[in-house]
């Protein structure tokens, strides 16, 4: 089920109505666990069984940590179960594709396989369940008992505003929130300001948009102006951010209008002045995780400048297999991974504050970076970035299409102005307001047809 | 509740005064749409043209890409061009059948035939706004959106953008239109034309022509003339296996039906399949003469 669906809208009215409804306050958490099992089985039912099984080996693991029988052990398990059922589910057609003509029976049987819905995401909350439980980070469910902490770990991993795409949050975040809630003590601001801004990036920027950047394929790259190919480019790069972004914000606010507090994902991600500070902006859940969860495990900065080089490296490059299960993603990773590094040796990564045309140069060559680098993203196959490249340099005499120029100018600027206008500068609630109701008229007067979001092949 | 009430309020206050103002321009100044910001925007805008069925058009042309090269304004103010971009003739004949519209007349273009029947498109166009609102409110539907206003005010300020015929004067607009060939690029026509010469996939043409087959018997029996199209092409595509084949398939079909081919003494095509804008002007001009003949 989709966000940007009408299925989801009579789905949501009828989860929010039951959920505060007063006879039903004993079993809110019953009831939203069942909501989103529900909500997830809409998709892949048949799929329902291995987000159980993670939830479950999740749920004993972290239980034996809380409970002090055997921490260490148990951490180790919980967390390689998890891995597991990341690996041979996610990378099972990369595996078999890798191997070529060795592929054999075992590996015709993978490519079997679907790819179920969300994995990328709720395997990683079952580590951070089983990794802050074995730091002392989560609390015990009171009273503490197995059934209890079950019902609380099936929550925290199958929430559904954010199951299937983020953002990620941490257990030690979450696991604390869980408990009743009253319909007044809804910040019916965060609801409205996040839920209007989510569809209006999703519905009127990245799903009309999307109509454009199909045209980001080769070989009929080939017949496209240099202009168009750039241009194409800077509208995949808007797309991406509005789709994803689009996607965390609903999720923020229908996770507010049921009492839980996300984190906030994006932060202008475009304004960043250097490939660090990008990385602190952009899916920041996912910075975050991978660098408490793996970077400083590694030894983050603290073993030589050497081996902190080679720890961005890694970690992109894992970070960019974590998206997706191709060659590519882990090129996209190391694209990111080596560019910190350099940044990193040239003492780049610290931006240019306080100086406004450096800061703007900077901007721009982070923005070119990146966008490059989203090439990786949409053109999986290597030969076809390649051709993209080259006609990108060799088109040059080609007639540009101002039309399909001046939809993605118009689609960008909206972004574009959000990154450069933050939200505090339209002062009041009131201006706030009046910004929401122009959005949500844009919603009703523009929106593009009904796309999926990128971010759910992850 | 009373921050819901106050924020909903507000918010929706908002909104609802945007797209008041916004419909009132649109109903007072009733822009003319000339461009979509893509081919499925304008497929959209053009069903729901069929499914709120304003007016009750004589002649309806169901098609492809290749019919929607014929602007608008070079067929008789009565006729309703349903072609769509990247779709078949039998796309069209299912909206039609879906909307209200019950024409004298339906020309089935057939160069295309073998492209499959794209059954979601009336029900994107049927949605989320209800058709009788927007068929009540101009500024709702999504022939107006803002994109396309935005594009069509850039369309209007070109140069050299084409110049429309005076309404009723037709006639005089094909016999003004010049003689000179349209420019094209020869290396792309080569390079399409080799793209248009593959055969169609036997199983899929029959399917496709008894999809047809049945529109058509479903429209006789309205009492429906029905007319075969076949536009022009560059000669190495109409004599090439694909077209060679789509036409004799729609013989066979459906033998006793009137088959136009309207070709002027001169025409181009951007890649042998599409025709170039003066050639599509004047191509227009002739299907309209023979058909009124």
């Amino acid at each position: 089920m989709i966000f940007n669906s009408f299925a989801f809208v009579v789905f949501l009215a009828t989860v929010v109505f039951v959920y505060y409804h007063p006879a039903a306050r004993r079993w809110q958490i019953e009831w939203l666990v069942l909501a989103s099992l529900f909500f997830y089985a809409w998709e892949q039912p048949a799929l329902l069984s291995l987000l159980l099984l993670s939830a479950t080996i999740t749920s004993a693991a972290s239980y034996a940590v809380l409970k002090g029988a055997e921490p260490r052990l148990a951490a180790t398990l919980g967390v390689v179960a998890n891995l597991s059922i990341l690996a041979f589910f996610k990378y099972n057609h990369l595996v078999a594709d890798s191997l070529g003509a060795q592929i054999g029976g075992v590996g015709r049987m993978l490519l079997l396989l679907p790819l179920p819905i969300g994995i990328s995401f709720f395997t990683f909350h079952g580590i951070s369940l089983v990794v802050d439980a074995w730091r002392g980070k989560v609390p015990k469910a009171e009273p503490f008992g197995p059934g209890r902490h079950y019902r609380n770990t099936l929550l925290y991993i199958v929430f559904f505003p954010q199951l299937v795409a983020g953002p990620i949050v941490k257990a030690a975040d979450f696991m604390p929130q869980i408990g009743w809630k009253k319909l007044d003590d809804i910040d019916w601001r965060v609801v409205f300001h996040y839920t209007v801004l989510g569809y209006f990036l999703k519905v009127v920027i990245a799903d009309n948009l999307a109509q454009q950047t199909t045209f980001i394929a080769c070989p009929a790259c080939q017949s496209l102006a240099s202009i168009d190919l750039v241009m194409l480019l800077v509208g995949y790069s808007v797309q991406i951010f509005a789709d994803f972004w689009g996607y965390s914000s609903i999720a923020i606010g229908i996770a507010a209008l049921l009492g839980y507090r996300l984190p906030i994902n994006f932060n202008r991600p475009y304004i960043a002045d250097s490939i660090a500070d990008f990385w602190r902006r952009w899916h920041i859940s996912l910075s975050s995780f991978l660098r408490e969860y793996l970077y400083i495990p590694l030894g983050g900065n603290r073993r030589g400048p050497v081996r902190t080089y080679v720890n961005l490296i890694v970690v992109m490059a894992l970070g960019g297999l974590w998206h997706g299960a191709a060659w590519s993603y882990a090129v996209w990773g190391l694209w990111h991974g080596v560019g910190l590094a350099v940044e990193r040796a040239c003492g780049a990564s610290e931006g240019a504050a306080g100086r406004p045309l450096l800061r703007a140069f900077r901007i721009a060559g982070v923005f070119a970076f990146v966008t490059l680098g989203w090439l990786l993203f949409k053109l999986p196959d290597f030969g076809d970035v390649i051709q993209y490249l080259a006609a990108m340099a060799a088109n040059t005499d080609i007639r540009p299409s101002l039309l399909r120029c001046l939809v993605i100018v118009a689609y960008a600027v909206p972004v574009f102005a959000y990154h450069l206008l933050p939200s505090r500068r339209f002062g009041t609630v009131e201006r706030q307001m009046a910004m929401e109701g122009l959005l949500l008229g844009a919603i009703i007067l523009n929106s593009g047809s009904s796309n999926a979001f990128i971010y759910f092949q992850f | 509740m009373r921050s819901f009430i106050s924020s909903s309020r507000a918010v929706l206050g908002w909104a609802v005064a945007a797209v008041t103002i916004y419909a009132t321009a649109i109903e007072i100044g009733r822009p003319r749409i000339m461009l979509h910001p893509d081919q499925h925007s304008y497929n959209l805008a053009r069903a729901e043209r069929a499914l709120l069925a304003e007016g009750t058009p004589s002649t309806v042309i169901v098609g492809s890409s290749l019919g929607v090269r014929v602007p608008d304004d070079w067929l008789p103010r009565d006729w309703l061009n349903l072609s769509f971009g990247g779709k078949g003739a039998t796309t069209g004949l299912a909206l039609l059948e879906a909307s209200p519209l019950r024409p004298r007349r339906v020309v089935v273009e057939v160069n295309t035939v073998d492209v499959p029947m794209d059954k979601v498109l009336a029900a994107e166009a049927s949605g989320p706004i209800p058709l009788p609102l927007r068929r009540s409110v101009r500024g709702l539907r999504i022939e107006y959106r803002p994109i396309n206003l935005l594009l069509s005010g850039f369309g209007a300020l070109r140069s050299g953008a084409a110049p429309s015929p005076r309404s009723g004067n037709l006639q005089a607009a094909c016999e003004a239109l010049p003689r000179s060939a349209d420019p094209t690029s020869q290396e792309v026509v080569a390079r399409e034309i080799q793209r248009q010469l593959e055969a169609p996939v036997p199983a899929g043409l029959d399917r496709s022509v008894s999809e047809l087959q049945a529109a058509v018997s479903r429209l006789a029996m309205q009492g429906t003339e029905v007319v075969l199209l076949e536009w022009p092409v560059d000669p190495q595509v109409a004599a090439g296996p694909r077209q060679t084949a789509i036409r004799n398939a729609v013989r066979e079909a459906m033998p006793g039906l009137r088959w136009v081919s309207p070709k002027p003494n001169e025409f181009q095509t951007e890649d042998g399949l599409h025709l170039a804008p003066l050639s599509a002007r004047r191509v227009a001009c002739e299907l309209v003469r023979e058909l009124s003949a």
